[in-house]
């Protein structure tokens, strides 16, 4: 039969209530004002460079002893893990009795160009951890890595055994070589050094057009075609147009130290290889004897589970556990289901462990 | 055709329709003239809130003199008119949309979809058009669907094809065109120095092989005199560009591979539908699968070694013509005077190098002054207690009674010297040994 079951008349309809939509959607576009992002209460309680230390405010009165240190990527803002009242794991998480701290890494600009990883884990991170030892009399804390941030949290709790109580990692590349990893494949070919030389610091936008091609129909054209069918529900919009501003917000990279993950981790693999150096100490995965939590999804697209998994047995932990939650790469934070599942998991282990 | 009984029914339909969106566009445009005051306010737009009434007029005219029997065309229908009333449109609320808001990105975004859906759906409406209803019937719609296709993909083939990637139709349109406008304009004095340095070569010469080889010959002429240097930097950087440009074309010509496949699997999925009787039913459902047939195509695209290697071409090239940009940018930086790129990473590199050692130093110093110096006095003090000074005062006070007893001129006869004193002076002398073995072994 033939396979469009639709007169000019009725094609000619559709087309007029989509333009219908469109235009009462402008109106309402037009009207959403402000979109805002990041809504738990935090306290900056210290800065270094461009970088700020929060602390969320605590909205439970008995609260977990040991504090958790968010450690977020360098790609994108980490609001993401905040991004509305009904979808953020650090809400979750501060519901469950968690003293959460984050750092947030700010805006790089050109006098930022000559940072390195060294400067980001043995400086920044581990100031942050000092910082928050002090404050609560500790010797170690806990230690939660978002993505990129999960590498480096990898990487200090190698570093600083001594600092870190538990381990949490959250869709965080370990293995950067695993066949399904798209992102991987393009890396191989990039002249990083070239790159950076020329650029200094790597825009955001270019990688935003590097995520992009990853579905480049969907993520430029559908993507808002289907937003049409939503216009008329001004909450829906909002949403969406945070998600939208999240996804755009790319600070630039800091061009040292994105050389340096894209050969060491990316081109050499050496975090799995013990072969990554920071700071002048090699990175041995085997120093990570404190108990690790390794969260992961498993329809990521960008960090596929078998990049995360391997950390298992590259670890000295004997307390190693998973979490595989059924979701994307940005799902596994923002989704309605993984409210439900991700933070209350996260914190029963961290509470299980002290 | 129009002359279809089937379509001249509906015909007058459609035109009322599209009057009724324009008429509620208009007026909603008038409202916004009435209530932005800056947008209104603004050379040119004064007559803004008429113009889908204009050119519903316009197209009526023209349609008549060119003798046109579809009147009743889409404005944003008509093919890449460089300002057609859409465009307009969008250009119109643009204005008072904040800038870099995600609004602004949201409301480009989705036009330009919608941009994309709407010209789409002409193809579709065309060939519904074509096919009429008698014919949907028998086997005789497959042709038309061939030739529907075979329409869609002359786009990304033939003299067109070197724009294609930039047709709505195409997968790289948006991410291409981010591409170009991320490196357009930046930096701003050595992007109109490569743009001189291209437009001083003739058109006829990029575009030909046979000119581009001839112009590769002149590149690679050693320079001579004074300024050989810099002749030598401006070829190597023509080079460059020629390389990148090369590159651009080559992944322009995968991309529009990748539509053309995108668009058989879409015949494939067609077929298959009307196969297994599960016709489409809207004209989203049919974009929506065409979507999920370039996506498909695209996946298997950049997963090939074909994709990694011309796409690390072309960025690479890119960056390397950026790289001779700004090379020529810092010497006209230099010359008038102002801090180069050099100069400026150099200052980044010391103050970082500085921070650091600041903050190493600062780190001793605070852990000199937070040492806990009670637990070293502790440690000495028990060493003390280990090494028994009372006994010690005694031992010496024996050995000084030994020594005196010793001292010449002194003489005691031995009967006197009772026994019990002989004891304790042979008992001082072993216990004085005993204390400075103990005392080496600290020592050690």
């Amino acid at each position: 039969m033939f396979p469009i079951n639709m007169t000019p008349q009725q094609a000619a309809e559709e087309l007029l209530r989509f333009n219908q939509k469109l235009l009462s959607g402008m109106e309402v576009l037009n009207s959403t004002g402000p979109i805002s992002a990041g809504v738990s209460s935090r306290e900056a309680v210290y800065t270094d460079d461009k970088i700020t230390l929060y602390r969320y405010q605590p909205r439970v009165e008995k609260r977990h002893r040991v504090p958790v240190l968010v450690v977020y990527a360098l790609v994108n803002r980490p609001y993401m893990a905040d991004l509305q009242e009904d979808r953020s794991l650090i809400r979750g998480l501060l519901d469950e009795g968690m003293d959460v701290y984050l750092i947030d890494w700010g805006y790089p600009d050109g006098s930022d160009r000559y940072l390195t990883l060294d400067d980001y884990i043995n400086g920044y991170i581990y100031r942050c951890v000092q910082h928050i030892c002090e404050a609560h009399d500790l010797y170690r804390i806990n230690l939660l890595g978002i993505c990129q941030g999960g590498t480096f949290s990898i990487c200090f709790s190698a570093l600083h055994p001594d600092k870190v109580r538990n381990l949490v990692t959250t869709v965080t590349p370990v293995d950067f070589q695993t066949p399904d990893n798209l992102l991987s494949r393009w890396a191989q070919t990039l002249d990083v050094d070239l790159l950076v030389d020329t650029m200094g610091n790597i825009p955001g936008d270019l990688l935003n057009f590097t995520f992009l091609s990853m579905n480049p129909y969907r993520l430029t054209g559908q993507k808002y075609l289907d937003m049409v069918d939503i216009m008329d529900s001004p909450e829906k919009l909002k949403n969406f147009l945070r998600m939208e501003k999240w996804i755009f917000d790319s600070p630039d990279q800091a061009g040292e130290a994105f050389r340096q993950f894209i050969k060491d981790f990316y081109q050499c693999n050496g975090l799995i290889k013990g072969e990554v150096v920071i700071g002048g100490k090699r990175v041995d995965l085997k120093n990570i004897t404190m108990p690790v939590f390794n969260v992961y999804a498993s329809l990521d697209h960008l960090v596929p589970p078998a990049a995360s998994k391997v950390l298992k047995e590259l670890v000295g932990s004997a307390d190693y556990s998973e979490f595989a939650f059924k979701g994307g790469h940005i799902g596994i934070y923002v989704s309605g289901r993984a409210q439900q599942e991700v933070p209350p998991a996260i914190a029963n282990w961290l509470k299980a462990r002290g | 055709m129009a002359n279809d009984a089937f379509s001249v029914d509906w015909m007058q339909g459609w035109a009322d329709l599209q009057r009724k969106i324009w008429n509620e566009w208009s007026a909603m445009a008038g409202e916004h003239l009435q209530t932005n005051r800056s947008f209104s306010a603004m050379p040119g737009m004064e007559g803004m809130a008429q113009w889908p009434m204009q050119w519903l007029k316009q197209v009526s005219e023209g349609a008549t003199t060119a003798g046109n029997s579809m009147p009743w065309t889409l404005p944003w229908m008509q093919p890449q008119a460089s300002s057609s009333p859409l465009d307009e449109w969008t250009r119109m609320f643009g204005i008072y949309t904040p800038e870099a808001s995600p609004e602004k990105t949201v409301m480009n975004g989705m036009l330009s979809a919608a941009s994309g859906f709407m010209r789409m759906s002409k193809e579709i409406f065309d060939a519904l058009q074509r096919i009429g209803e008698s014919q949907r019937e028998g086997g005789e719609w497959t042709k038309h669907l061939d030739r529907a296709i075979q329409q869609a993909k002359s786009f990304f083939t033939g003299q067109e094809g070197a724009q294609a990637a930039l047709h709505p139709m195409a997968a790289w349109s948006q991410p291409m065109q981010m591409w170009m406008d991320m490196f357009k304009d930046n930096p701003l004095l050595s992007s109109n120095l490569m743009q001189t340095m291209a437009s001083a070569v003739k058109p006829e010469v990029w575009n030909q092989e046979s000119g581009l080889e001839w112009l590769r010959k002149v590149l690679a002429t050693p320079g001579l005199g004074l300024t050989r240097e810099k002749q030598e930097r401006m070829q190597a950087a023509m080079n460059e560009l020629l390389n990148y440009q090369k590159a651009m074309q080559e992944f322009q010509t995968l991309s529009n591979q990748v539509n053309l496949k995108a668009l058989d699997l879409l015949h494939k999925r067609l077929l298959e539908r009307g196969a297994t009787n599960k016709p489409i039913e809207s004209l989203k459902e049919l974009y929506v699968l065409w979507v999920d047939c370039c996506e498909e195509t695209n996946a298997e695209f950049v997963r090939s070694e074909t994709f990694q290697q011309a796409n690390s071409r072309m960025v690479n090239g890119m960056i390397r013509v950026q790289q001779y940009q700004q090379g020529m940018a810092d010497e006209m930086m230099s010359a008038v005077g102002m801090p180069t790129r050099r100069e400026m990473n150099t200052s980044h590199r010391q103050v970082q190098e500085l921070k650091r050692r600041v903050r190493n130093l600062e780190d001793q110093l605070k852990r000199l002054q937070t040492q806990d110096h009670g637990a070293e006095l502790r440690s000495l003090r028990d060493d003390l207690e280990r090494l028994d000074v009372g006994n010690l005062r005694q031992e010496l006070a024996d050995m000084k009674s030994i020594l005196e007893d010793a001292r010449p001129g002194v003489t005691t006869p031995p009967e006197k010297a009772s026994a019990s004193a002989n004891k304790a002076r042979a008992a001082a002398r072993d216990k004085v040994g005993a204390t400075s073995d103990t005392v080496a072994k600290k020592g050690e």
